[in-house]
């Protein structure tokens, strides 16, 4: 199962993959919205892990393509606002909905679960 | 017994009986008069009958002498005798022409029936009648009696072989015939029929229909036998019979025995009779002429069938007059006796009013004028009483107009002393009965702006006349004096216009109402209330303020009827508890304004010290905004790389626990920024309806345990079902929760909280008391400032959340602390309902 990473904070994105590595799993990443965008409509992806504020394109606006196209990839939020967006995500259909500084157990955990 | 009864009694005892006596006596004389004529009438009719028989037997005898004395059956009797069995015989032919020449004509002349030659040896050789006769040439069985009687005499014989033949009867006169030498040769026999003249004698009208003459003779067996056909008994002439026992008793035997004599007995036929008997002396008979009593008596019977009707309508006649003129005696008596006593009984209005002229009505009318007289009399000194009377009440109710004007005006002088109004009234309704004696008095007034809501109990009066519609026509009870002292009765506390007597006077156009009669005043809602203590009087008393606004009513009962002096006093101190009323007004909303200025001039301080607050916490809620979003990654960098180091990588335990440190202070900080995030922006979240009780059990379910061990106790003093008020219930929890680690916190020795659950004024109000260390003025006033904390590991954010969270409710945070006794915060949250005009 593919993994791709959305985030504009290369360094949360090294961590990310490091730890995922560390769990077996290979994962693309795009910095801004855009690359992100791109990479969802050429490639099949089982997790997509989902920064909200990214340069060119929020995490939201993605998001709202994905389900408009029937992309049926998980979708976990990551976002640094806490508190804020999580049910307006959850409505968008969002299937996760973290808040930074995120504990890597609990990436761990979801991660197993989906690739089951 | 009454006059009336006497009169009628006396009357009727008067007439009656003389009445009764004379008709009597009337009736017996008329009946012996009448019987006495009867008598008369019959001895006339038996004189008479007895005259005429003996004439009627003279008159045969005589024939029979005539016929002795005939020459033509002394020449022919030796012929009939010879020849009487021939009768055809040539010269028995003859010889009975010859006779017959003589006799037969004799016979037809005479009327006998039958003329009869018999021989010597008793045999019948000659009958007048004409053609063959069985008696012819009979021989007479009692010849020997026959010649024996008629040597003495010619004499009647009277039994007949004719008898009952054609309902005649024949009588038989016998006598000797003679011959040429005046030698006896036989017999010579006449028959006649007595029938008519016993007939001519019975017609005599005397003995009128039922009467009859009735002849008989002794029998040689001393037996009396009927000689005359009997108008009963026709039949029975010459077999009738009486025995001779009877002698003695019958009229027609004394008349045999000679007697002449008249009377009442019994007849033939056992019927009462009235008879009169005589004798015939030459022939040995006697004679009876009689007539029933009952015919006889017919015209007594009838006169006293008159008189009998006479009587009863006399009698009758006398009862009605009588009952007439005892009423025209005892009516006016009885009517004197009524009118006396009516009189002496003190009317002297009263008249008898018998306008008649005799003794009766002069005596009524020397009553009437006594009692005129008296009435006079009387009517002056009742005048002169009355005046006195009414001169001493004037007095006295003067005395104590007086007396009330004093003590009014003592009142008014009281209420001059600088009370509340609230005391002030109930001066007036306890000056009100204790002055007048009123059974309770109460005073009303409108509040304008106290509308029947929370923790009014008339409010729960959802229908009826006491719903309360309109505040300003609403009237509340605020004093009450006497029988009643309370003004919180559920529903008499308030009184909407028209509802009762007050609420109907505070709805009326007239300024009072009074009445003296509170039983059956229909003004009086409750008549059975106010009759059971004997409640008189009533009168209620607009008050108006200087406007003529109505401001209240001002009420009370009375046992006693309320005089026009009291009413006028109750009136006049009416206006003067007006005035008091609206100076009271006048001064408290002077008070109220000066209250208001006050308060508005710290609202004013406080708005600001708000404003600056605000602005500072908005700025810093931007600012925190930005920068948690940068820290927070940075923090996930920090902290992931921390625990990839401990997950990947062999470390040292040093090494290994600064990493685990490291990501230790990285949760630290995210929860730091998490909570600065809400109090810069506290929203609310799920906001519901919440039983605030219910809530602060589930915060002490979770701390109370905790707090044991650190050696503090928790007292809750909760309100009982406390009203619903809305509020995000998570975020609630968290002031709470804040407020009582605060208080822990301020308690290191260990101590005492209490929590106290209560209403005010429409709000919800939460005490968190704890006996700690207190704060100084100078931390009480940085309290709610962010970051300001005196506690080493504090951040300072803890009270400026509690109060965001508070504001969003449209709630309040306060706190009392004396430093060393103790800090008290307080909560107050809006209720869930508030009422809106």
């Amino acid at each position: 199962m593919k993994i791709l990473i959305c985030e504009d904070e290369i360094g949360v994105v090294n961590i990310l993959k490091r730890y995922l590595k560390y769990k077996g799993f290979d994962a693309d990443h795009a910095l801004d919205g855009k690359a992100a965008l791109e990479l969802i409509k050429s490639q099949d992806y089982g997790i997509i892990f989902l920064d909200i504020n990214m340069p060119e394109m929020t995490g939201i606006e993605i998001l709202k393509y994905m389900r408009e196209t029937h992309n049926k990839a998980k979708v976990i939020i990551l976002t640094g606002y806490p508190g804020v967006t999580r049910d307006f995500c959850t409505s968008l259909g969002a299937d996760k909905y973290l808040e930074k500084p995120i504990d890597l157990k609990v990436i761990g955990e979801i991660v197993d679960k989906y690739t089951r | 017994m009454r006059i009336y009864n006497k009169l009628i009694i006396a009357f009727l005892i008067l007439s009656v009986v003389p009445t009764l006596f004379i008709g009597v006596i009337g009736f017996y004389n008329a009946k012996d008069s009448l019987e006495k004529t009867i008598i008369s009438n019959l001895s006339s009719v038996a004189d008479n009958g007895v005259d005429e028989i003996v004439a009627f037997i003279d008159a045969r005898r005589s024939d029979m002498k005539v016929l002795q004395s005939q020459n033509v059956y002394k020449t022919t009797f030796s012929v009939l005798d010879q020849f009487s069995r021939d009768q055809l015989n040539r010269y028995y032919l003859e010889a009975k022409k010859a006779i017959d020449a003589q006799l037969a004509v004799f016979q037809i002349a005479f009327k006998y029936e039958d003329i009869r030659l018999v021989d010597m040896r008793g045999k019948v050789i000659y009958v007048s009648k004409p053609g063959l006769d069985p008696e012819l040439n009979r021989y007479m069985e009692d010849k020997d009696d026959l010649f024996q009687r008629a040597k003495s005499g010619i004499f009647i014989y009277d039994a007949s072989e004719s008898r009952g033949k054609d309902n005649t009867f024949t009588y038989c006169m016998t006598g000797l015939a003679y011959g040429k030498a005046d030698e006896v040769i036989g017999l010579i026999q006449m028959k006649f029929d007595m029938k008519g003249l016993f007939d001519r004698l019975n017609s005599d009208v005397r003995l009128g229909d039922s009467g009859e003459i009735i002849c008989g003779r002794e029998t040689s067996n001393s037996e009396v036998l009927f000689l005359s056909p009997r108008r009963y008994e026709a039949a029975a002439v010459f077999e009738n019979v009486v025995p001779s026992s009877k002698m003695n008793f019958l009229p027609i035997q004394r008349a045999i025995s000679g007697e002449s004599g008249s009377g009442r007995s019994i007849d033939y036929r056992e019927q009462a009779v009235l008879s009169v008997w005589r004798p015939i002396k030459s022939l040995g008979w006697g004679l009876v002429a009689k007539i029933s009593e009952g015919e006889a008596f017919l015209p007594v019977d009838r006169l006293r069938s008159i008189l009998l009707g006479t009587l009863i309508m006399t009698v009758l006649s006398i009862i009605v007059t009588a009952l007439i003129i005892a009423k025209s005696i005892a009516g006016p008596i009885d009517k004197l006796r009524k009118g006396a006593k009516i009189i002496g009984s003190g009317n002297l209005d009263y008249k008898i009013g018998l306008a008649s002229n005799d003794e009766v009505g002069q005596l009524s009318q020397a009553f009437d004028t006594m009692a005129q007289n008296l009435k006079k009399t009387t009517t002056s000194i009742y005048d002169l009483n009355k005046e006195i009377a009414e001169r001493k009440r004037v007095e006295t109710e003067r005395e104590r107009t007086l007396i009330w004007q004093q003590e009014v005006s003592a009142l008014q002088q009281s209420l001059l002393a600088p009370v509340m109004l609230e005391k002030k009234l109930k001066m007036i309704t306890d000056g009100i009965t204790t002055i007048f004696g009123a059974d309770f008095c109460r005073i009303w007034l409108i509040q304008p702006g106290d509308r029947c809501g929370q923790g009014c109990m008339h409010a729960e009066v959802k229908e009826g006349e006491h719903l309360c519609r309109y505040r300003d026509k609403c009237l509340h009870l605020v004093a009450s004096s006497g029988r009643y002292t309370h003004t919180d009765g559920r529903e008499h506390s308030r009184v909407p216009f028209g509802c009762y007597e007050i609420g109907r006077i505070a709805a009326g156009e007239e300024h009072k109402y009074m009445t003296n009669d509170v039983p059956s005043d229909p003004m009086v809602h409750d008549h059975k209330w106010a009759r059971e203590p004997g409640l008189v009087s009533f009168a209620g008393y607009q008050l108006r303020a200087q406007t003529q606004d109505l401001i209240g009513v001002l009420a009370l009962f009375s046992k006693h009827p309320i005089s026009p002096a009291e009413d006028a006093i109750l009136d006049s101190f009416s206006t003067t508890t007006a005035f008091v009323i609206q100076q009271a007004v006048a001064n408290n909303n002077l008070l109220k304004k000066a209250v208001e200025l006050a308060r508005s001039i710290e609202e004013l301080k406080l708005s600001q010290n708000m404003l600056i607050q605000s602005e500072k916490m908005a700025s810093l809620g931007k600012l925190i905004s930005e920068i948690s979003h940068e820290i927070n990654n940075p923090l996930m960098i920090i902290s992931g790389n921390a625990q990839l180091s401990l997950i990947s990588e062999k470390l040292s335990a040093e090494t290994k626990k600064t990493m685990e440190l490291i990501m230790k202070e990285c949760q630290k900080a995210k929860d730091i920024i998490r909570r600065v995030l809400r109090f810069a922006k506290p929203s609310k979240g799920e906001v519901k309806e919440t039983n605030i009780c219910n809530s602060l059990e589930t915060v002490m379910n979770i701390i109370e345990n905790q707090f044991k061990t650190a050696g503090v106790e928790i007292k809750r003093k909760y309100m009982k079902n406390p009203p619903l008020v809305s509020i995000d219930e998570q975020q609630f929890q968290e002031v709470v929760m804040n407020l009582l680690n605060n208080a822990k916190d301020a308690m290191p020795e260990g101590g005492m909280i209490t929590i106290t659950a209560s209403l005010e004024s429409d709000q919800m109000k939460i005490d968190f008391k704890d006996n700690g260390t207190g704060m100084s003025e100078d931390v009480k006033r940085n309290i709610l400032e962010p970051f300001f904390t005196t506690k080493p590991e504090g951040t300072g954010l803890g009270l400026s959340i509690c109060y965001g969270i508070l504001k969003a409710h449209n709630g309040e945070l306060k706190f009392e602390s004396q430093l060393n006794k103790g800090t008290t915060a307080t909560v107050l949250l809006p209720l869930g309902k508030e009422l809106l005009l």
